[in-house]
C-alpha cells in the first residue's frame, strides 16, 4: 500500500514538473514563483534517488 | 531593420548601458568584451554568440537568457541569477562563477576549465559534454541530476568538493 502510494506521488511529482517546464514564465516575479515551485519539486523527487 | 535588431552584430565594447533598458533585448553576434553590466537586469535577453570576454555581469539578473555560443572566458559572473539560462556550447574559460545561481541552466558542451564555481546553485543543471579541467567545484550545491548529466572526472571531483542538496 504504501508503495503504491509512494509510486502514485512520484508519477504525480513527475506530471507537475513537465507542466512547469512547459510553462515558463518571462515576468521576474512569476520566474521567481517558477524557480520556488520547481525547486521544491526537485526536492521531493530528490528523496525518490536516494 | 527592426528596432529590436538595434543592438545585433554590433561593436558595443565601449557603449555606456547605464540608461538603457536592456530586459529581453536582442545583442546576438556583437561584441561586448569588457562591458560593464554589474547588477543589470538583462533577463530574457539574446546574447548568443556574443563576444562577452572579460565583461563584468557580477550581481546581474540574466535568468531565461541565451548565451549559446557566447565567449566568456575570464568575464566575471559571481552572484549572477542565471536560472534556465541557455549556454550551450559558450566557451567560459577562466570566469569567476563564485555565488552564482545557475539553477536548471544549460550548460552541455560549454568549456568551464580553470573556472571558478565555487558556493554556486547548479542544482539541476545540465553538464553533458562539458569539459570541466581545474573547476573550482568548492561548496558548490548540486542534485542527484547535476550529476548524471557529468563526466566521469567531473562527477569525481563534485562530489569531493561540493555539497550534496
Amino acid at each position: 500500500m504504501a508503495d503504491k502510494k509512494s509510486e502514485s506521488r512520484y508519477q504525480e511529482l513527475i506530471k507537475e514538473k513537465k507542466e512547469l517546464e512547459m510553462n515558463r514564465p518571462h515576468e521576474i516575479d512569476a520566474m521567481r514563483r517558477w524557480k520556488h515551485s520547481m525547486g521544491k519539486i526537485l526536492q521531493e523527487l530528490e528523496l525518490y534517488n536516494k | 531593420m527592426k528596432p529590436s535588431d538595434v543592438f545585433r552584430k554590433r561593436n558595443l565594447s565601449k557603449v555606456n548601458f547605464e540608461y538603457e533598458e536592456l530586459i529581453g533585448r536582442d545583442f546576438s553576434d556583437s561584441n561586448m568584451k569588457g562591458v560593464n553590466l554589474k547588477n543589470r537586469d538583462i533577463h530574457n535577453a539574446d546574447l548568443s554568440c556574443t563576444d562577452l570576454s572579460e565583461a563584468d555581469l557580477s550581481g546581474a539578473i540574466l535568468f531565461n537568457v541565451k548565451m549559446r555560443g557566447a565567449d566568456m572566458q575570464n568575464t566575471n559572473l559571481s552572484n549572477a541569477k542565471l536560472w534556465d539560462a541557455d549556454l550551450y556550447g559558450a566557451d567560459i574559460r577562466g570566469a569567476d562563477i563564485r555565488g552564482a545561481d545557475l539553477f536548471y541552466a544549460d550548460l552541455r558542451n560549454v568549456d568551464l576549465s580553470e573556472s571558478n564555481l565555487s558556493g554556486v546553485n547548479i542544482r539541476h543543471a545540465n553538464f553533458e559534454g562539458a569539459i570541466l579541467k581545474n573547476v573550482d567545484f568548492s561548496n558548490a550545491n548540486y542534485d542527484s541530476h547535476t550529476l548524471d548529466t557529468m563526466s566521469t572526472e567531473g562527477k569525481i571531483e563534485l562530489k569531493k568538493q561540493g555539497k550534496s542538496w
